[in-house]
């Protein structure tokens, strides 16, 4: 037991002390909890305003008040166990068997029991500070919003690192018996495709709900939908065993609580004790690490032709060519794109379904022109998303391989010009989709080839920003893996994600600022509100292309000849 | 005694600083074609400093470096298309195919495809990944990238070859054959410089082997010149080249206190016969 809190003390020591950090990912680690923080605080205050409204309006009616309330409660518990299994698989996954400290720590004289009890209570700990500013602020809300007193908070807090400790306990158990029997190498591939699938489900049946409820503008018929929701009746949830233990002890809810205590503490207990019980027998014998070898008879060969015939050469082809093999074989990019295009595609389709419930008249120029910007908009932001894990931060991703391109005889101009078109491709492909696609659509837009002239200059300007911020900032430490909260650099990742989001509300105000000042330029409105706005953008993707081909490419070439 | 005159790779006053520490200190070296330079020193001496300094991957405080005949700070794309470099650790593309990788590469250096492809094969065969080499690197072992790294390196066939410790994580028969494939491109006019911490390998294969110790080369010649240097006289013929390292870089200190170490570890804390003495 010495052991274990001897390994834990040392752990959180130097997660909180960012031992072994330099000062930027330190700044990084520091900013992303003040984002974590920012966002529970958004989110807490959002709810609260929710919960106090709901008790304006429907205080007359308790019964149907609380309702309302239980789902949203639940809703956000299961919003919480969602992300506490997409996400602490691989946390638990990462600090349980591929901390680099294990294979030393095994090494000691110390029981196996004591290194896996401190890395299970290290992931739990990361798991708890992940989830907790998406479900706890919300539960603090409904507190103040009621007037509750301290116990709740207590029972509240609790209950959520129970239901957290259920969602841990068992990964763990899994963990524990699949590495077992299945090769770590095996594990992750498992991890990503049951991680997509998931995410995917999660996407597509959050996308369709909002679908659903935009459908109703009238906001109080959307909470009198939430409160025929039976989302507290699927006993069987975890989520909903913390829903009704917290309420089951508040008067008004109509729920018991001590099922759900019974269940939650018994099945944490249960499968945190089965978890280290097994660890003693199984940790040492299953234990499998990164740099582990196929099987040769599991081997995948990659047969790729043996040509010799014409191809593109030079640093920007064979840069950009490597990126793309890479880039199709990055299980991100697949599920990342996914997600894009339904998001895109429910997008699309909530458009042409606010234009059906329209009036049949046609809409003025500024309407068209406000509608024509969203757009051209959307397809690029859902395009900067995966950009912001791949090209945008591909210089980056070079990561120790770097040697390789600084080694050899490549010009900065051409190794930056390859990447911008790396990072440009997603938001392209997806803007060029989207455009023709619209084209088979009767939403009211402006004409085809503006649509595509703002849809290149748009990713041109989006990918230019986030190779030249890559190329200012790099971080050849970013690990992006699929799936995983636990890979190195998420700062960078928020970073280049959201400066493809500043950088589309510059566009969207070069677009629609003509529209909003329409007045002042008089008669000529077409040329205002058409060709004027692009030329614009086009103008500031051409600036911002110029400053990537000279100061940024100075600077890289600066990287390449000193690190 | 420096020979600028047919040098291929050259240091002139080459210095590195972080800050207060000097890494490098105003270190002059040259090496001639066809020779083999064994680069040896402590950890942390500063052997990786200097060759990346050599290589064009970090840029001198001051000094120059010259590789056939071109200015590296000045010219670094030029100067990296004559050479080629082995880092001390292997990092790769774990997405890409060890093929895949070796063809990037000759496509960077613009050699013909059709060559490239015949080296590839030739390249694969001489490192017996042939059957390994449309798999991802991600499931190469350390030593497997290490080959896959060498092969990099040799695949443009490069006046200069640059090896930071070629040899760690190799298997003695690949070990065996990096030294074969060095001395013979040494043996056809080609350069090779190579820091090691084995020193039967500098001892064995080395033309001329230099020794820094912080940041300073203390030594330099051939084996030869530097036992006669160090330990003048028929006492000399003696040393091997392990014991010339360590009287010149002060390792001597240690042996007593490793015999002391010994002697208390011992079970009945008597002195054995290789005691104190």
């Amino acid at each position: 037991m010495d052991s274990m809190w001897l390994i834990l003390r040392q752990d959180l020591k130097s997660l909180a002390l960012g031992r072994g950090r330099t000062m930027r990912q330190r700044i990084g680690a520091a900013s992303l909890a003040l984002l974590w923080i920012i966002l529970g605080c958004a989110l807490g205050y959002g709810t609260w305003r929710l919960f106090g409204y709901l008790g304006d309006v429907f205080g007359a009616a308790p019964d149907f008040r609380a309702a309302v309330e239980i789902n949203l409660l639940n809703a956000s518990n299961l919003f919480v166990l969602t992300m506490a299994i997409l996400t602490g698989m691989q946390m638990t996954y990462r600090t349980v068997y591929e901390s680099p400290d294990v294979g030393f720590l095994l090494c000691q004289p110390v029981p196996a029991r004591a290194v896996f009890g401190a890395k299970f209570l290290s992931s739990f700990i990361a798991l708890a500070a992940m989830t907790a500013p998406w479900g706890f602020p919300v539960w603090l809300a409904f507190g103040a919003a009621r007037g509750l007193g301290a116990g709740f908070y207590l029972l509240t807090a609790a209950a959520f690192l129970l239901l957290l400790m259920v969602c841990h306990g068992v990964i763990s158990l899994v963990l524990i018996a699949a590495m077992r029997f299945l090769p770590g190498r095996k594990l992750k591939q498992l991890f990503i495709a049951f991680s997509a699938i998931f995410g995917i489900l999660t996407v597509l049946v959050s996308q369709m709900l909002s679908a659903r409820l935009s459908q109703s503008g009238d906001p109080t018929a959307i909470i009198e939908s939430l409160g025929r929701g039976q989302l507290a009746a699927m006993w069987y949830l975890p989520a909903t065993w913390m829903t009704r233990a917290v309420l089951g002890c508040l008067r008004g809810f109509g729920v018991s609580g001590t099922g759900g205590w019974a269940a939650l503490v018994g099945l944490s207990a249960l499968s945190s004790y089965a978890s280290f019980s097994l660890s003693e027998k199984w940790y040492l014998a299953g234990w499998a690490g990164r740099g582990e070898e196929i099987s040769p008879a599991k081997r995948k060969h990659r047969k790729s032709a043996r040509t010799g015939g014409l191809r593109l050469q030079g640093a920007y082809w064979s840069v950009l060519r490597k990126d793309l093999t890479g880039f199709v074989r990055d299980p991100l990019v697949w599920y990342t794109a996914a997600v894009a295009a339904i998001g895109l595609g429910f997008f699309a389709y909530n458009m042409m379904n606010a234009a059906g419930k329209g009036s049949p008249v046609t809409p003025d120029p500024a309407e068209i022109a406000i509608l024509s910007a969203l757009m051209v908009l959307m397809p690029v932001l859902m395009g900067g998303v995966t950009s912001a894990q791949t090209g945008g931060v591909s210089l980056s991703r070079e990561g120790d391989a770097f040697w390789i391109l600084r080694a050899c005889p490549v010009g900065s101009r051409e190794l930056i010009l390859a990447k911008f078109t790396y990072a440009m491709l997603p938001p392209l492909a997806f803007s060029l989709v989207f455009q023709v696609f619209l084209e088979f659509t009767a939403l009211p837009r402006g004409r085809f080839w503006l649509g595509l002239i703002g849809g290149v200059a748009s990713s041109a300007a989006v990918a230019a920003l986030q190779v030249a911020l890559d190329v200012y900032f790099p971080d050849f430490s970013l690990k992006v893996e699929f799936g995983s909260s636990g890979g190195k650099g998420t700062g960078k990742i928020l970073m280049s994600m959201f400066s493809s989001m500043a950088m589309l509300a510059l566009i969207a105000v070069v677009l629609l600022v003509p529209v909003m000042f329409r007045e002042r330029f008089g008669g000529d409105a077409a040329l205002v509100l058409s060709a004027a706005p692009y030329a614009l953008l086009l103008a500031l993707a051409l600036g911002l292309m110029w400053f990537l081909l000279g100061p940024a490419a100075r600077r890289l070439k600066e990287i390449l000849t000193d690190m | 005694m420096i020979m600028w005159g047919r040098a291929v790779i050259r240091a002139v006053n080459l210095t590195k600083r972080y800050g207060t520490l000097s890494a490098v200190n105003g270190l002059n070296l040259s090496v001639k074609p066809g020779e083999i330079y064994g680069f040896l020193g402590p950890n942390g001496a500063g052997k990786t400093t200097t060759i990346k300094m050599l290589v064009g991957l970090l840029a001198p405080t001051s000094g120059e470096a010259y590789i056939a005949g071109i200015n590296v700070a000045q010219d670094p794309v030029a100067a990296k298309s004559v050479l080629g470099y082995v880092p001390d650790t292997p990092h790769v593309y774990e997405r890409l195919t060890a093929r895949e990788l070796l063809r990037f590469v000759g496509d960077l250096r613009r050699l013909p495809p059709r060559k490239t492809e015949q080296r590839i094969d030739e390249l694969m065969a001489l490192f017996e990944l042939t059957d390994r080499q449309d798999e991802l690197l991600g499931s190469f072992s350390h030593g497997m990238r290490q080959k896959v790294c060498i092969a990099c390196a040799l695949l443009g066939e490069p006046k200069v070859l640059f090896l930071d410790e070629p040899t760690v994580g190799l298997d003695p028969k690949s070990a065996r054959l990096v030294k074969d494939v060095l001395r013979a491109i040494a043996d056809a006019g080609g350069t090779v410089f190579l820091s090691t911490h084995v020193l039967e390998i500098a001892e064995r294969m080395c033309d001329r082997v230099g020794i820094i110790q912080n940041g300073t080369l203390i030594a330099e010649g051939t084996v030869e010149e530097l036992r006669s240097k160090t330990v003048p006289g028929k006492e000399g013929a003696a040393f091997s080249l392990e014991d010339l390292f360590l009287k010149l870089t002060g390792g001597e200190e240690y042996r007593d206190l490793i015999r002391h170490l010994s002697s208390e570890g011992s079970p009945s804390g008597a002195e054995g016969p290789g005691g104190r003495r």
